[in-house]
């Protein structure tokens, strides 16, 4: 089943002269339960595509669809309700409300789904359990060390049970410890509740997480790689690419596994 | 040379970016120069020179220009502490690219100085035109009906842009020390550096009730003090007064900063928060209380003086002319002894004297029995002196402000300039009785109670009764008075004539003085009129009046001076209100920056727009107006307390004035309100850093 279409998308920045196009003309699909990367050197418009994906910015020509529905018509009200309901969101600086305890930022966004209050705890206790959150419920955001706060960004993102998680640079701001234990949280969450996940990054590391990559360069899809083998087959796989493309080397894998 | 010549481009480029959310608080500063300037030109003004030869109008002037000078530094550096914070992470990029701090100083300094001597300017300006209208308010208020055409003073022009740029110089050393003071790893993370509260669950618990309890103990305090005593640093109950206001001040402060942090706490952690979707406004608002506690204290106390300011201005306005205007057109009374001389000094000065009527007195030893006499007399037994219901009337027809009076045979209205007893319900008040020294007098009972005085209150020794007329002729005294009372036509009520007679009736030898000997059962109590000071005993009191009295001078005198003390009054706190909440307005309006990057991470969440415009709007109104109706609420209590106390408090124009202090708080809500939502929305949620 389809989650994601991205059909001949572009987006332009500026105008006249100062035109830039981040994206030009990109189509490609994502499957239910897919976890894929996206890659590409500096200003290829990775995050351009990931804003436009997940509603946050619209395309200047083209249609997306998400979950069946096709977002790129849909009024800003709208657009926020399909947020709320179908997508989650990972960013790299973690995004937490600082006046919000650890708790209260996983269960904010909940009460405006109305969802029952038994719900709710059943929910929290799952989320605190898979992603080691227990002892952290009461403590605010600047209690927290990076790991832990994504770590809880993680588990806000997954609490709305999304169909899709957008995750933007999740392991830019962590430790390798911190990061490896947040992409087997990814991984084992992706494998196990079927969750679909689309994760911006430029570390082959972090993308040899994911089951397939797609590669963009100047806005423009470049290529595809899909995980057959084993992980370290895979980061090679990418590693190559990303030659090709450039940037990334094989020490990465090496230093960090 | 080059590099101030591009620290003054950028301090103008910033000055520029700035201006339109400084708009209201440069008027306000503009609004303060004005008035500064029309103080000042004031003491050149020759009217009001000639006006107040006499009088302390001057000084009451300059003691609004100081207020204005100092208030004016405390909102500027307090306005500039907010620009300062605004500023912060622009400040902390500088910082480490390796600008020298006190190039910094000096950007923020002239981007600053440029906002104030526009307002200064702009002040002058409005100094200049409304010279005149000042003036001629002031003149109305003091009830001079003169026109006044003075409105420029070059010593006016240049004292107050003196004042003003040393004010400016003042704030800035002091924006250049927190400048220096900044730390750069604070600056660039703000959100390491915010800390939540650390203090023991018990000692915030603790702390959080401590509020609360301050605020109702002092409540309650100033309920219990005695406010007729005058207010002296060295008297133990004004000590206490003082530790009141502290304490008050204290639990205003521990509310904000403990008591509403952890009400919000509370509420969001409950059920009815989850469903109704409050955590994240109720969370925001508890952390706006805790963050900003000092401002919002201090726009408490600034709340709670300008309603105390106006209720006490509306207190003099409308009792002291009340006052003023119940003995008219009564303009001369005088004893029989003295009237010939004084009828014939006047008549030889040109005057004409229009009789109006006359009453006998008499005093006789009293005692006053039932609850509370002892507060209504100031001690039990006392001389008063009496007048018959028929005389009651006839004064009453010339002067206006008298009740109208029925009296029944064993009736009195009992007439006291003293206020003690207002302090006591009427029901209460009217269960005393009057007991007479004088064999075979019934008691009579105190039917009502005035403190208007048939033709004024001067020549009387102290309490007064109006019995009815048969009960009048029974009593027998042999000092009698007869009092007469004139309106002097063909003579200014203020003339330097008029001003002498005055002065010369509160000679000792013109005086009446009396002796009562107190005795408690009133067997032995005995009056007597005396020219020599008694040696002075236990139970010996003395009295003294004026023997006549001429109404002009000293009414003249104090319409003006009231009319001063008003007008100052008034403005002071409609400045003062105004300036402080284009202060507030800018502290709030400073935040945005902080809360709009939370505000766009809830839109990516999927929280629509207008509900998170509704979000900013609860949270604003929350955190602008709990301090204000705090304030006014503060306000009202002490006005209610003191002002019953004052007798017969205007009641009505204070919650007008009140109303007014509002709105200009419900004015820059609105304003803060607008700016807070165009801020929010120009920040597109695309423009959130994602990488």
């Amino acid at each position: 089943m389809r989650m994601a279409e991205v059909k001949q998308v572009s987006k332009n920045f500026g105008a006249r002269q100062n035109l830039v196009r981040a994206l030009n003309n990109i189509s490609f699909k994502i499957e239910r339960g897919e976890f894929v990367g996206v890659m590409g050197p500096s200003g290829a418009g990775k995050t351009t595509l990931l804003n436009v994906m997940s509603t946050i910015d619209q395309p200047t020509m083209g249609r997306i669809y998400l979950a069946g529905q096709e977002i790129t018509t849909l009024p800003e009200r709208d657009l926020a309700e399909f947020r709320r309901n179908n997508i989650g969101f990972i960013f790299q600086d973690f995004n937490l409300l600082p006046a919000l305890s650890v708790r209260e930022n996983l269960v904010m966004i909940l009460s405006m789904l109305r969802l029952p209050a038994d719900q709710v705890e059943q929910r929290l206790a799952y989320f605190s359990e898979r992603l080691n959150l227990a002892e952290l419920m009461s403590r605010y955001p600047n209690e927290l060390s990076m790991g832990q706060k994504q770590r809880v960004a993680a588990a806000r993102a997954l609490m709305t049970r999304p169909q899709i998680v957008f995750a933007d640079e999740p392991t830019g701001s962590l430790d390798s410890k911190s990061a490896t234990e947040l992409l087997q949280y990814l991984a084992t969450i992706n494998l196990e509740d079927e969750t679909t996940i689309m994760m911006v990054t430029h570390d082959a590391f972090t993308a040899s997480y994911c089951n397939r990559i797609i590669f963009i360069k100047d806005g423009a899809l470049y290529a595809e790689v899909v995980r057959s083998g084993s992980r370290r087959q895979f980061f090679h796989q990418i590693i190559d690419m990303q030659a090709a493309i450039g940037g990334g080397n094989l020490s990465d894998f090496k230093n960090r596994l | 040379m080059g590099v101030i010549l591009v620290i003054s481009k950028i301090a103008f480029k910033n000055f520029r970016q700035h201006l339109a959310g400084r708009v209201l608080y440069l008027v306000a500063i503009a609004l303060l120069v004005m008035i500064s300037y029309d103080c000042l030109t004031t003491f050149e003004n020759p009217i009001i020179l000639k006006m107040s030869r006499l009088n302390p109008i001057l000084g009451t002037l300059l003691i609004l220009l100081v207020a204005l000078l100092v208030f004016s530094l405390l909102i500027i550096f307090y306005a500039n502490r907010f620009f300062v914070h605004q500023r912060h992470s622009e400040f902390g990029l500088l910082i480490v690219s390796g600008l020298p701090r006190g190039r910094i100083a000096w950007l923020f300094f002239l981007e600053t100085l440029l906002g104030e001597v526009l307002a200064l300017l702009m002040g002058l300006v409005l100094g200049l035109l409304t010279n005149k209208l000042f003036a001629m308010l002031l003149l109305r208020f003091m009830g001079i009906s003169q026109e006044t055409n003075h409105w420029w003073s070059l010593i006016g022009l240049r004292d107050v842009s003196v004042a003003y740029l040393v004010i400016f110089a003042i704030v800035g050393v002091l924006d250049a020390i927190r400048i220096f003071q900044l730390r750069p790893v604070r600056l660039l993370n703000p959100e390491q550096s915010a800390s939540q509260p650390l203090t023991a669950p018990w000692l915030a618990r603790f702390l959080a009730w401590l509020g609360p309890v301050l605020v109702a103990g002092s409540y309650l305090a100033i309920f219990k003090l005695n406010w007729l005593k005058p207010f002296r640093l060295a008297d133990r109950a004004s000590l206490n007064t003082l530790l009141i206001f502290m304490a008050l001040l204290l639990g205003v402060w521990f509310v904000f900063r403990d008591t509403l942090p952890q009400l919000c706490a509370r509420l969001r952690q409950s059920k009815w928060a989850y469903r109704h979707q409050r955590i994240l406004d109720l969370a925001m608002t508890g952390s706006e209380f805790r963050r900003h506690h000092q401002s919002l204290t201090l726009t408490t106390v600034f709340v709670t003086a300008s309603v105390v300011l106006l209720g006490i201005a509306a207190v003099s306005y409308a009792d002291n002319y009340r006052d003023l205007d119940e003995e008219a057109p009564v303009d001369l009374a005088v004893d029989q002894a003295y009237h010939d001389q004084v009828a014939q000094e006047i008549r030889d000065q040109g005057g004409q004297l229009e009789r109006l009527t006359s009453i006998q007195v008499k005093a006789v030893p009293a005692q006053m029995i039932g609850p509370h006499s002892r507060e209504i007399m100031g001690q039990r037994n006392m001389p008063v002196e009496v007048i018959s219901l028929a005389a009651y009337r006839r004064v009453q027809r010339h002067q206006r402000g008298l009740p109208p009076l029925q009296l029944q045979d064993r009736q009195a209205l009992y007439i006291s300039y003293n206020f003690q007893y207002q302090k006591l319900p009427a029901q209460v008040l009217r269960q005393n009785k009057i007991r007479f020294a004088q064999p075979g007098l019934p008691q009579l009972t105190i039917s009502d109670y005035s403190r208007q005085y048939p033709l004024g209150n001067s020549l009387f020794y102290a309490d007064l009764l109006v019995v009815p007329d048969a009960f009048f002729d029974q009593l027998q005294t042999a000092p009698a008075r007869q009092l007469t009372g004139y309106r002097i036509k063909k003579m200014a009520p203020d003339s330097a004539f008029l001003r002498k007679i005055d002065q010369a009736s509160f000679a000792s030898k013109n005086l009446r003085k009396m002796v009562y000997h107190v005795d408690s059962s009133l067997r032995r109590s005995w009056l007597k009129l005396s020219a020599t000071r008694q040696k002075k005993s236990a139970n010996l009191i003395s009295y003294s009046s004026n023997s006549y009295s001429v109404r002009g001078p000293f009414q003249v005198m104090l319409r003006r001076f009231l009319g001063v003390v008003i007008f100052v009054i008034v403005l002071l706190a409609l400045l003062m209100t105004f300036a402080w909440a284009s202060v507030f307005s800018l502290r709030q309006l400073s935040q945005v920056e902080q809360n709009r990057f939370d505000y766009l991470t809830m839109k990516k969440l999927g929280v629509a727009e207008d509900e998170l415009l509704r979000y900013s709007d609860r949270q604003n109104r929350r955190v602008f107006l709990t301090p204000v109706l705090f304030g006014i609420a503060n306000g009202l209590f002490i006005m209610h307390f003191v002002g019953w106390h004052l007798d017969h408090l205007p009641l009505k124009l204070l919650y007008l004035l009140t109303l007014v202090v509002f709105l200009v708080y419900w004015f820059f809500y609105l304003f803060t309100a607008y700016n807070y939502r165009r801020l929010l929305r120009t920040t597109q949620i695309s423009t959130q850093r994602l990488i």
